[in-house]
C-alpha cells in the first residue's frame, strides 16, 4: 500500500467535495428543512453545467456564467415547484417529471450536443481540477472552501429573516404555517428555486473542475447528496445545534464521502464494485442513527425494568 | 362578528366514503360572544370550525368575519382574522423550532414577511418573555428551547398565548384540551377564559365535556348531523344543567345523545 | 481554515515527492481510465493491455479502472492516477478523456474510442495534432464508406432512419455527417433520437417508417440491440450498423472498425511516449487500420437479402 499517494489524491477528493459539499447544502434545504424529497436536482445539476459550459465557451466572465447558472437553476426549481402546488403533482413525482424534461432543456441548452468541453487552456474558468496539488490562491480549494462559507453565512442569515422563518415553519408543520397565515405553497416553490438555484451553482463549478458538462452529469447527484448530508449528520451532528453549524457539517459530509471513494479507489478495489459500495457506504451511515435510536431505547428499557423489580 | 349562512360540505361525493359533514350549518356571533359547542359524534362540530378557517371550500353557503365575505379565501389569507389552538398539541406549534421563533411567527400573523427584516427582533424578545411569565409556567426562561421539548399542556397554552398575540377578530378552539390530563386541561381552559376576557375576544370552543360547556362561555350551541339544532342564548344559559341539555337534545333530534368521549359529569 | 488545507496540501507534496523518489527501478505505471462497462469499449482496453505488455512485459504495471458509466467517478479516477503519478493515462471514450485532461496537463493521455478529438477538447482548427499533453486513436468510422455499403446493398430504397441517442455527442456528429452523404446518393434521410432505454423501442417503431434505417456507432444502442431487433426484424426493415456490436444485435451489414485493433494502436502510441520519449503533443490522432465489409448472416436470411461476395460474415 502507498500511502503517500492516498495522500497525495486527498487534496482532490476534498475539492471534489467541497464543490459536491455545496450541491448538498442545496439538498439539505429541501429534504431536511422543507421536508421535501426533490428529485430534481439530477436534472438541475447538469442544467448548471451546461449554461455554465456554453456562456464560458462563449468567452462570458466565468462569475457572469455561474450567477446565470444559478439564475437558470432556479428556474427549475420553480418548474418543480409549480407542478407540485398548483397542479398538485406529488413532490417526488414534480421532480421526476422535472428531471425528465431537464434532459430535453439541457440538451437545447448545448445546441443538440450531449457533451461539451471546457478547455482550462482556453478559457478562463475558476477552478481546475488541475491545480488541485498546487500551493496557491490558484487551487480550487481555496476558492470554493470560500465559497461555501459565504453561501453557508448567507443561508444561516437568510433563515433569520421573516421570510426564511416562514419557510422553515413551513417545513416544520404545515398545519401551523398555515395558521399564521404563511402562503405554504409559495414558501415550497421559493425553498424548491433556492434550493436547485445552489445545486445549479455547484453543477456550474463542477463543469469547471473536470473540465466537461455532460447531459448526464447530474446521474446520481441526489444520492450523493442525501449521502453528504446524512454522514455529515452522522459524524458531526451532535456537536452542532445552529443552522451554520448543520449546513457546515453537510459540506463536511461531501468531502468525507469523496475521501472513503477515494480510499476505495486507492485500495485496489475492482471499480466494477464501485456502485455496490457506494450503495453500502451510504445505508450504512443511514442505519447508525437507527441502531443508536435501537441501543437507546433498549437500555431505557432495561432501565425501567430495574426500577419496576 | 362571525356569520355562518347556511353552509354544507359533503366528503368524498359520490364515492362509498361519501359523508355529509355540514348539511345546513347556520350560526351568527356578536361581538364578544364566548360559545360552546357540543354535540355527538360526526356531528359537524370540528368541520364547521375548519370551514371557518378556510381548510376547504364549503359546497354552499358562506361565511362572513367582521363583515367581510371570507368565503372564496384561502386558509393562509383568512389566518389575519383568526386565532386557533388545535386538539393535538403537536399542530399548533412547530416542534423543531424553538419557543421564540414560534412566537415570532404568530407575533407576524396576517402581516407581510420580509426576506430582508430579521425573523425575531431584541423589542419582540422581551415582549414574549412579559407575556410568557404570565403562563406561570417558566417558559420566559426557556425561550431558546425547542418546542418538541414542552408537554402538551405547556405547548397548547404556548398554542393559546400565541393565537391571542395578534388579536383575532375570532378564536377558534378545537377540542384544545382533550389531549390533556384532567388538571392540565382545567388550567388551560381557565387560561383560556383569562386571555378571552383581557382581549374581549370573540371565540368558539368546541369541546366533549358538557359541564366546561356549561361552565365556560356565554352561549352554547348543539350539533346533530351537519346542523345547529339547539342554540341557547345568553340570558338563558346561566341557568341552563346537564340534565336541561340532554332533555333540549332528545327532544330535537329525537334519539339518544350518542358520543362516547361525552362526559356528562 | 486556508491555511490548514495549505499545511495539508504542503504535507501531501512532500510525502509524494518522497515516494516518488523512492520508486527509481524503471517499471511504468500505467492508469487506464475507462468510461462505462461495453462490448467495444473492452475490447479497446484489452488490445492496449497486449499492445503494452507484449513490448514491455513485465516492465510495465496497468491499472484499469472503471467509471461505471457515472461521470463523477471518472473525475475521482483520474485524480487518483495524478496522485499515483502514473506515466500514462489511457481514457477510453470522450468524458474519461475530459476528467483526465481536467485532472493533468503534465501526464501524457492517450485517448482511445474517442470520435473526434477537436470536438472532444474543444479545439476549433483541428489539423491531427492537439498540441497538448492529449493524442490516441479515433474509432470514427468511415462514414462515407457505410452510405456506400448502404446504397449497394439498397439501391431502390428511398427513405433512411438514422436512429441514435441524444445523451451521446459523437452519435449526432456521425448522424449528421452520414446524412450528407446519403443526401448525395439520392436518400432521404431522418433523424430518430431516443433518451433512453425506455424509449428505444417506440422510437424505433416510428422510425421503420423508413426503407432502410443505419444506426451509428452509439454505446447506448449497442446496449439495447435486443430491443431494436425485436422491431425492426419482424417489421421487415433492414438496419446497417455503425460497428460491428450493433451489427451483429440488429443489423444486416456494417463497414466495421476493430475495438480490439483501435486499443492495440493505441497501445503501440503508448509504447512510444514511454520508452521512446516521443513528444505526445505533435504525435498525430491515428484513424482506424483497415475497414472490413461484414454482415450479420441470420438477419441477411431472415430479411432474405442477398449480400455480394466480398463480405464477410460475423462470427
Amino acid at each position: 500500500m502507498d500511502f503517500a499517494k492516498l495522500l497525495n489524491a486527498l487534496p482532490g477528493a476534498a475539492s471534489q467535495g467541497v464543490i459536491w459539499g455545496m450541491m448538498a447544502i442545496g439538498v439539505y434545504i429541501t429534504y431536511r428543512i422543507l421536508d421535501v424529497a426533490d428529485l430534481t436536482v439530477d436534472g438541475s445539476m447538469a442544467t448548471g453545467g451546461a449554461v455554465a459550459a456554453v456562456l464560458i465557451t462563449q468567452g462570458v466572465n466565468p462569475w457572469l456564467a455561474v450567477l446565470c447558472a444559478f439564475l437558470v437553476g432556479m428556474l427549475t426549481g420553480l418548474l418543480t415547484g409549480l407542478f407540485h402546488t398548483a397542479m398538485g403533482i406529488p413532490a417526488i413525482l414534480a421532480g421526476i417529471l422535472t428531471q425528465l424534461a431537464l434532459y430535453s432543456v439541457n440538451l437545447r441548452i448545448m445546441d443538440g450536443k450531449a457533451n461539451m468541453a471546457v478547455n482550462v487552456n482556453k478559457y478562463w474558468v475558476l477552478v481546475s481540477s488541475r491545480n488541485v496539488r498546487v500551493l496557491s490562491l490558484q487551487n480550487p480549494i481555496c476558492l470554493t472552501l470560500l465559497l461555501t462559507v459565504i453561501l453557508i453565512a448567507l443561508l444561516y442569515l437568510f433563515f433569520g429573516t421573516e421570510y426564511g422563518n416562514a419557510l422553515r415553519a413551513t417545513g416544520a408543520n404545515q398545519n401551523m404555517a398555515r395558521a399564521q397565515g404563511i402562503n405554504t405553497s409559495r414558501a415550497k416553490v421559493v425553498g424548491l428555486m433556492l434550493s436547485n438555484g445552489i445545486v445549479a451553482f455547484s453543477g456550474a463549478m463542477l463543469t469547471q473542475y473536470q473540465g466537461f458538462a455532460d447531459v448526464q452529469m447530474g446521474r446520481g447527484a441526489i444520492v450523493i447528496g442525501l449521502a453528504a448530508v446524512i454522514i455529515g449528520e452522522v459524524v458531526l451532528g451532535k456537536f452542532f445545534r445552529s443552522l451554520w453549524g448543520k449546513l457546515l457539517c453537510v459540506s463536511v459530509g461531501a468531502i468525507i464521502y469523496y475521501f472513503v471513494m477515494q480510499i476505495v479507489l486507492w485500495l485496489g478495489l475492482n471499480t466494477n464494485d464501485l456502485k455496490m459500495l457506494t450503495a453500502l457506504v451510504v445505508a450504512i451511515f443511514l442505519a447508525v442513527p437507527y441502531w443508536k435510536g435501537l441501543a437507546m431505547t433498549r437500555r431505557a428499557g432495561r432501565g425501567k425494568e430495574e426500577k419496576h423489580a | 362578528m362571525l356569520d355562518i349562512n347556511h353552509i354544507a360540505k359533503t366528503f368524498n361525493p359520490g364515492t362509498i366514503t361519501e359523508k355529509k359533514a355540514l348539511v345546513d350549518a347556520d350560526l351568527h356571533l356578536q361581538d364578544g360572544d364566548f360559545v360552546t359547542v357540543i354535540g355527538g359524534n360526526g356531528a359537524g362540530k370540528s368541520t364547521m370550525l375548519n370551514a371557518v378557517a378556510g381548510v376547504f371550500p364549503v359546497d354552499r353557503g358562506n361565511i362572513v368575519i367582521d363583515g367581510e365575505d371570507v368565503t372564496d379565501l384561502s386558509e393562509h389569507r383568512r389566518a389575519r382574522l383568526l386565532g386557533r389552538v388545535f386538539q393535538d398539541p403537536m399542530t399548533g406549534t412547530a416542534a423543531a423550532m424553538t419557543i421564540e421563533e414560534n412566537m415570532a411567527l404568530a407575533n407576524r400573523r396576517g402581516k407581510h414577511r420580509s426576506p430582508f427584516r430579521w425573523g425575531i427582533t431584541q423589542k419582540e424578545r422581551s415582549m414574549f418573555r412579559d407575556e410568557l411569565a404570565r403562563l406561570g409556567l417558566g417558559l420566559e426562561n426557556r425561550m431558546q428551547a425547542k418546542v418538541g421539548l414542552l408537554s402538551g399542556g405547556q405547548r397548547q397554552a404556548l398554542t393559546l398565548l400565541m393565537a391571542t398575540l395578534q388579536k383575532p377578530q375570532l378564536l377558534l378552539l378545537d377540542e384544545h384540551t382533550a389531549a390533556l390530563d384532567p388538571k392540565t386541561a382545567a388550567k388551560v381552559l381557565h387560561l383560556t377564559r383569562e386571555l378571552i376576557q383581557d382581549h374581549h375576544l370573540t371565540a368558539m370552543m368546541v369541546t366533549h365535556n358538557m359541564k366546561d360547556a356549561l361552565q365556560y362561555g356565554n352561549r352554547i350551541i348543539m350539533m346533530h348531523e351537519g346542523r345547529v339544532i339547539v342554540d341557547v342564548e345568553p340570558e338563558m344559559k346561566a341557568s341552563l344543567r346537564v340534565e336541561n341539555l340532554l332533555e333540549m337534545f332528545e327532544h330535537t333530534s329525537g334519539g339518544k345523545l350518542d358520543n362516547d368521549r361525552m362526559l356528562l359529569s | 481554515m486556508k491555511r490548514i488545507a495549505s499545511l495539508l496540501l504542503a504535507l501531501c507534496l512532500c510525502l509524494s515527492c518522497v515516494a516518488v523518489a523512492g520508486a527509481e527501478g524503471k517499471t511504468y505505471q500505467v492508469g487506464v481510465l475507462q468510461l462505462v462497462q461495453h462490448v467495444a469499449l473492452d475490447a479497446a482496453t484489452q488490445g492496449f493491455q497486449d499492445a503494452l505488455k507484449e513490448a514491455l512485459g513485465d516492465s510495465v504495471n496497468i491499472e484499469v479502472k472503471n467509471a461505471s458509466g457515472e461521470f463523477n467517478n471518472c473525475t475521482t479516477i483520474a485524480n487518483d492516477f495524478v496522485a499515483g503519478n502514473v506515466d500514462l493515462i489511457m481514457a477510453n471514450a470522450t468524458p474519461a478523456l475530459q476528467a483526465s485532461v481536467g485532472a493533468t496537463g503534465d501526464i501524457p493521455i492517450l485517448g482511445t474510442s474517442i470520435t473526434d478529438y477537436g470536438t472532444a477538447l474543444d479545439i476549433a482548427d483541428w489539423t491531427g495534432t492537439t498540441g497538448i499533453n492529449v493524442s490516441g486513436t479515433a474509432d470514427l468510422a468511415p462514414l462515407d464508406g457505410q452510405a456506400e455499403i448502404l446504397n449497394e446493398l439498397f439501391p431502390d430504397a428511398k427513405t433512411v432512419g438514422l436512429i441514435y441517442c441524444s445523451a451521446e455527442a459523437n452519435s449526432l456528429y456521425q448522424v449528421r455527417t452520414i446524412a450528407g452523404y446519403l443526401n448525395e446518393l439520392g436518400y432521404e434521410t431522418k433523424e430518430y433520437a431516443f433518451a433512453d432505454s425506455n424509449d428505444v423501442a417506440s422510437v424505433t417503431e416510428s422510425a421503420c417508417e423508413c426503407d432502410v434505417l443505419y444506426i451509428p456507432t452509439d454505446n447506448t444502442a449497442a446496449t439495447y440491440t435486443e430491443t431494436i431487433a425485436n422491431v425492426v426484424i419482424p417489421a421487415g426493415k433492414p438496419v446497417i450498423a455503425g460497428e460491428e456490436g450493433i451489427c451483429v444485435g440488429c443489423g444486416v451489414a456494417t463497414l466495421t472498425i476493430s475495438y480490439y485493433d483501435l486499443g492495440y494502436a493505441t497501445g503501440k502510441m503508448a509504447v512510444k511516449v514511454l520508452t521512446e520519449g516521443a513528444d505526445i503533443s505533435t504525435m498525430p490522432v491515428e484513424y482506424a487500420p483497415q475497414f472490413t465489409k461484414k454482415y450479420n448472416a441470420a438477419n441477411c436470411e431472415a430479411l432474405n437479402i442477398q449480400v455480394p461476395e466480398d463480405y464477410v460474415a460475423i462470427e
